[in-house]
């Protein structure tokens, strides 16, 4: 994402489209899956490492006009993608 | 080669691995092989993802069975490794830790090594007696009168690997719950034929293979974590999170986990464990007593033959024939093509606690797919041996 815009919270910005840090494969999946059982459809991504600096990284992709939702789905299922 | 191309096989080694395995976990193993391949969470292509998608199936499939979360699903390479992860995360420094009098070696070497090297030590709590039945009571009396001032875990079998007997564990976790101890349970023999619930039976770190009773390839071991545990690592590498990093990290599973996993037996672990709950545990389990006290019943009627524990019906049974090494046995039942494992079977506690120290036995490993006429003709060849 050469555009990506990092919000400080593990949350960048692409034009539409907007990247949450998870962490680890497992984190991202465990994501994906919270979120497909609320019927918010998200992609598993790698999150490049000039966005995160870390290296591999992966996280979830979705349309930003979901955030709120997403947000709110991964908290009430006892998800944190704060990464460490 | 084919084993059944020379002769008929009869296999009763399922306590050491099952045979055969399902055929949907063969043909997973092999479209897995053929047709992506990849190593999950080391990149993101299609082959990576699709990979990492098995890899996740896999861990929900063992959370839902045993009660656990699927990021505290951790894959190792077998039982013996995942129990050295959980003895020397929790014990690597310093402290006291009790097991019981039946364990594997794969428990009691890893803990006598550390105690060896003076960093803990350690106590054997009776929890099979071979003179008198024990009660649940007697077991938490023990226990309790072994306890010290820093002993912070207890680990233990669920179900023994040379007979039938197992542990309360529910007792004994709720027991360690109370006095806030770490309990590791080893569920090498009882994955797949016993109920087993992480919340309920209190457990903190669970270890299992995925090829015994969960019917799945060899090559893959599974440590389930109490959700909150966190254990000092094994063994560092490249874990796919974080490269610049020169950490391990702390999430779970990947915390646990350098280095490849094995892919194609995950995914078979996905289908066993699919061909085990399809069964049902509690079917399973009911097989295995009914083949068992079919071959108390024969065993007990040949002269010169002994049963050991005869009073824990299970999945699996110790014999010896009276002037008879077990080896010797062993040798002439896999002449006529029956699979069992004679000797000591890496268990010198649990032997000593049978009275099967200087002798070791003959052991029959019951698996899903024995059948009644499996036990007729082991006992009919036993009973040839003893009328040699």
């Amino acid at each position: 994402m050469n555009t990506s815009q990092g919000t400080g919270y593990g949350l960048y910005r692409s034009g539409a489209l907007c990247r949450l840090s998870a962490g680890s494969m497992t984190a991202a999946m465990k994501s994906q899956r919270a979120l497909a059982r609320n019927a918010i459809k998200v992609n598993v991504v790698k999150i490049s490492s000039s966005e995160e600096g870390r290296g591999c990284i992966y996280g979830i992709e979705f349309p930003c006009v979901y955030s709120g939702n997403v947000r709110t789905t991964l908290e009430s299922a006892g998800i944190r993608l704060s990464h460490p | 080669m084919n084993a059944s191309q020379d002769q008929r096989i009869i296999y009763f080694d399922n306590a050491a691995t099952t045979f055969p395995k399902p055929q949907s976990v063969i043909a997973a193993t092999i479209n897995c092989m053929e047709s992506y391949c990849g190593n999950a969470g080391r990149g993101s292509h299609l082959l990576a993802m699709r990979s990492a998608e098995e890899v996740y199936n896999a861990r929900e499939a063992v959370a839902s069975l045993f009660g656990g979360e699927p990021d505290n699903v951790i894959f190792t390479l077998n039982t013996t490794y995942a129990l050295n992860m959980a003895i020397k995360g929790v014990m690597g420094r310093t402290g006291h830790i009790l097991i019981s009098n039946m364990e594997h070696n794969s428990m009691l070497r890893p803990i006598a090594r550390l105690a060896n090297d003076k960093k803990i030590y350690y106590d054997i709590f009776t929890a099979y007696s071979n003179r008198k039945r024990l009660t649940v009571k007697d077991i938490l009396s023990d226990i309790t009168s072994r306890l010290r001032h820093d002993t912070r875990a207890i680990a233990c079998i669920h179900s023994s690997n040379i007979c039938s007997h197992s542990l309360p564990i529910r007792e004994i976790g709720q027991f360690c719950r109370r006095h806030g101890l770490i309990f590791i349970v080893d569920a090498a023999q009882s994955a797949g034929h016993l109920p087993i619930d992480m919340e309920k039976d209190c457990i903190d770190i669970l270890c299992m293979p995925a090829h015994k009773g969960l019917y799945s390839p060899q090559g893959l071991g599974i440590m389930l974590l109490r959700r909150g545990l966190r254990l000092d690592t094994l063994v560092e590498g490249g874990n796919g999170v974080r490269s610049l990093d020169i950490s391990m990290g702390d999430s779970a599973p990947e915390r646990y986990e350098g280095g490849t996993l094995c892919l194609p037996a995950i995914v078979g672990l996905s289908k066993g464990i699919e061909f085990v709950r399809q069964i049902g545990i509690d079917r399973i389990c009911a097989h295995e007593k009914h083949l068992w006290q079919l071959a108390l019943e024969r065993l007990d009627s040949i002269r010169r033959v002994k049963v050991y524990d005869a009073e824990d019906a299970g999945g699996v049974m110790l014999f010896n024939i009276d002037g008879i090494s077990p080896d010797k046995v062993g040798e002439l039942l896999s002449s006529k093509g029956f699979c069992l494992r004679t000797g000591f079977h890496c268990s010198a506690l649990a032997h000593r606690s049978l009275g099967t120290e200087k002798t070791g036995g003959v052991r029959i490993g019951f698996g899903i797919f024995n059948t009644e006429n499996d036990v007729e003709s082991l006992c009919t060849a036993v009973k040839d041996i003893v009328n040699i």
